[in-house]
């Protein structure tokens, strides 16, 4: 599959260079010193033995620091050249851990509308109940952003492409209009590969692991990366405090997913952008999204935000779609796919669809749903790294299929409760 | 309470997967997978994502309510983010009372992390007449969302009355917490005595192999494990697929390992009465022990749990330092045998304002699975190392701090 030709790369996102290419094979990484082993061993262990009283040798409990989690936390710093990230056990924890970390009773946080549905609950059952305000607002619009911040929020929380609605965000510009606040990214969608929140003047940047970076769909986690010592130590402390920190071997299994990002990463967004435009074409597609099309509403920011890999501009492994007939058509739609598996995550070898109304957002009230550009009809697709060719099979026999009336295999009752 | 035998059969058969899994496995599959593909988009499976739902995980559950004697047990990602999870369910401007004797991490989080919240430690023995003084009047103000304790406590091994605190508790409509770590469900079952929660931190005897960093919580009222499931799948702290398949792995020795391991200690805290420069021995199994009756009428056996009271702190760290076989290093429970001095270990973390921290010279003993004779060998040679040390130098000052266990 070849992609669309790409024009001559303008000079502002930095072209994915060698030495940090070997980053993702490398950093964290060394021979184990008592064996030579080349993959250091899993230290599935709670406890360090000390030589006596404060005599540890960096590792007390597993809770604070383990090795092998230490191993990932040093690799995911590398690769946004800041000191070693903190890993959870999931991107919620994460999340939680950022907000906790960084907000007290009376504090304001200003929430980018589109962001992952768990974010909006985060905020309604967690932070709500602390005292600490949540205010969402739209990171495209001006004076939204403007208003967000007239409230003097101490974090500013943006996700870009944002979760499932793909609307970018121009991180530099937010960071130069929140001078006084602190900016967390969640990047998971582009990876660091495909964005370095930090270069563009982000504070954190926060990732789900479970998505691209594992990318293989076995384990949970979740990282924050930063530079600032003084905010990563409250971070650490925090996550030290509630306990969810990674485990090591879910860390050992996604620093193995972090050695062919690169290459797996490329290959998602190619293939994404392909199946797109081949989405695009198709009669019964009302609108499809990718910001490598075309017709992407903010293709210059895309064009001008986005990291280069070695063949292409990295725009990302996600296209959602609206089909024809919208909420019942997608009902069927989903119905249908048989090589495509309906399935919440993303980033995972295997293409997945989800109904992001009644999945992955089915927790966000319907009417911020609305606001946020999340319609009932919306399908988000994850491409994976199958042949494109036999996704867009896949694909253009369920989007037939959707436009049939028999009836779907299930009932068109959607639970609110099931979202994860 | 009398032991049920059944404990052993639940310990080694219960989530096993002989009848739910394709292939008959006895040891139940590892799921090691984030998400679960859906056959409809409007009607799920039983599991979508692992953050809320995962085979393995209700396996552990499972296995874990049935030896609780519970209805309901949720997996934790640490023993921490168990307690911080009961904990959040207090709202501001609730109370909370905590009981003297507490895990550092517990006093961290409950006076850190409480915004709003009055965090109050108050005694829980009875007075000469058998009253609870301080407890009723904290309760009669009103307000007291829970009451959390430790028995025996965490490390001066004091014995709390379970049935005595919860009928006090239950008449002001306040839930009862028991972190039952250190005696895990095989030796003590609080929800059997009027307790509404307990805690472990499974890290320790549960899980038992010193491998796993893991956290359960268990209640009998399914109101409280919703909420508590809910909230755990928005805040992301449940216990992943391999820890939770390690965890049950551990339970299924759980028998033998206790009665192994407290068998030792118990020989251990016996021999060790007669220690030089010891001015006490705490263990809840010596009938010199002052909760020793009340233990054994809610407990069946004293754990692997041993205290030492130093007569100096330089004595104490002494013992540590000349410790051989025995490991310096937090957390306790596990197969091996483990020395520390909680003032500066488990409880070092202990926050101003919070309960005094344990004396520097304590010494706390946790029994593992080694020969009883080699055990005591190595602390007869500590001792006697102690003894010179003490009189021949003064101690070196500690200085750093481990936050941990």
């Amino acid at each position: 599959m070849s992609p669309r030709p790409t024009t001559t790369p303008p000079p502002a996102p930095r072209r994915t260079g060698t030495s940090e290419r070997t980053a993702y094979v490398r950093a964290g990484r060394r021979p184990d010193p008592s064996t030579g082993a080349v993959v250091a061993p899993i230290h599935q262990t709670t406890t360090f033995a000390q030589a006596g009283l404060g005599g540890d040798l960096g590792f007390t409990y597993s809770r604070a620091g383990n090795p092998t989690v230490a191993a990932l936390e040093e690799a995911l710093g590398a690769l946004e050249g800041a000191p070693p990230a903190v890993c959870h056990k999931t991107g919620m924890a994460a999340i939680t851990a950022l907000f906790l970390g960084v907000l007290q009773g009376g504090d304001r946080v200003a929430i980018a509308r589109a962001v992952y549905g768990g974010t909006v609950r985060l905020a309604r059952e967690i932070l709500d109940p602390l005292g600490i305000e949540a205010t969402f607002f739209d990171p495209t619009d001006a004076e939204s952003v403007d208003a967000a911040l007239a409230g003097a929020p101490r974090l500013v929380f943006i996700e870009t492409p944002a979760n499932p609605t793909l609307e970018l965000v121009d991180v530099a510009a937010i960071a130069a209009r929140a001078a006084g606040a602190l900016l967390a990214v969640d990047n998971t969608f582009q990876t660091p590969l495909g964005l370095q929140p930090l270069e563009l003047g982000a504070d954190v940047s926060v990732y789900s692991t479970t998505k691209f970076i594992e990318g293989h769909d076995a384990t949970l986690g979740g990282a924050l990366v930063a530079r600032d010592e003084a905010l990563l130590t409250r971070l650490r402390r925090i996550t030290k405090s509630v306990g969810s920190t990674q485990s090591p071997f879910e860390a050992w299994l996604t620093l193995r997913g972090l050695t062919t990002l690169p290459l797996r990463y490329e290959q998602h967004c190619e293939s994404a952008l392909v199946v797109a435009e081949a989405l695009e074409a198709h009669p019964f597609t009302e609108t499809v999204r990718h910001p490598g099309l075309a017709s992407f509403p903010q293709r210059e920011l895309a064009e001008q935000q986005h990291r280069f890999g070695r063949r292409i501009q990295l725009h990302g492994g996600i296209v959602t779609l609206q089909i024809r007939g919208g909420f019942d058509a997608a009902v069927r739609f989903l119905g249908s796919l048989r090589l495509v598996l309906v399935a919440e995550n993303l980033g995972a070898p295997g293409t997945l669809a989800t109904h992001p109304a009644s999945m992955t957002h089915g927790d966000v009230p319907a009417d911020q749903r609305k606001a946020a550009g999340i319609d009932e009809g919306l399908v988000r697709l994850s491409i994976g790294l199958e042949d494109p060719a036999d996704l867009i099979a896949d694909l253009c026999r369920a989007l037939d299929a959707s436009q049939r009336e028999t009836p779907s295999r299930g009932s068109a009752k959607v639970s609110e409760e099931v979202a994860s | 309470m009398s032991a049920s035998p059944s404990r052993w059969t639940t310990s080694v058969r219960t989530g096993s997967a002989v009848e739910t899994d394709p292939y008959r496995a006895t040891s139940a599959p590892l799921y090691q997978t984030a998400t679960f593909a859906q056959e409809s988009p409007t009607e799920f499976g039983e599991f979508d994502y692992t953050r809320t739902d995962n085979p393995t995980r209700r396996s552990t559950e499972a296995l874990l309510a049935e030896l609780e004697g519970a209805a309901h047990a949720l997996c934790y990602a640490s023993g921490m983010a168990a307690i911080a999870a009961v904990l959040r369910l207090v709202q501001p401007g609730e109370r909370v009372l905590l009981g003297r004797d507490l895990y550092g991490g517990t006093q961290r989080f409950a006076h850190g992390h409480l915004p709003g919240v009055q965090v109050e430690h108050v005694d829980l023995e009875p007075d000469e007449f058998g009253r609870r003084v301080q407890l009723e009047a904290a309760l009669r103000r009103g307000g007291v969302r829970l009451v959390l304790f430790e028995t025996p406590s965490n490390p001066r091994l004091a014995i709390t009355d379970i049935a005595a605190v919860a009928a006090i508790a239950h008449r002001h409509d306040a839930l009862v917490v028991v972190d039952g770590t250190v005696m895990t469900p095989w030796l003590q079952r609080p929800l059997d005595l009027g307790a509404d929660v307990v805690i472990h931190s499974a890290t320790k005897g549960l899980a038992g192999h010193g491998d796993v960093t893991a956290g359960v919580v268990a209640t009998q009222s399914a109101e409280l494990a919703e909420t508590l499931q809910k909230k755990r799948n928005t805040d992301g702290s449940a216990l992943a697929p391999f820890e939770s398949w390690l965890l049950a792995r551990g339970v299924r020795t759980l028998g033998v390992r206790i009665e192994r391991a407290q068998a030792t200690a118990l020989q251990l805290a016996k021999a060790l009465q007669r220690g030089p420069g010891l001015e006490a021995v705490h263990y809840p199994g010596l009938e010199s022990h002052p909760g020793h009756a009340l233990h054994q009428s809610q407990a069946t056996g004293a754990g692997v749990l041993i205290t030492l009271e130093a007569d100096t702190a330089e004595r104490a760290e002494a013992l540590v330092r000349g410790a051989r076989l025995f490991s310096t290093a937090v957390s306790f429970g596990g197969v091996s045998s483990s020395i520390s001095l909680p003032h500066h270990m488990s409880h070092a973390s202990v926050p101003r304002g919070a309960a005094p921290r344990p004396g520097e010279n304590l010494v706390r003993l946790s029994i593992g699975l080694e020969s009883p004779d080699d055990l005591l060998e190595d602390l007869r040679q500590a001792m006697s190392h102690a003894s010179r040390h003490v009189v021949a130098e003064p101690s070196q000052r500690v200085a750093a701090v481990s936050n941990s266990d």
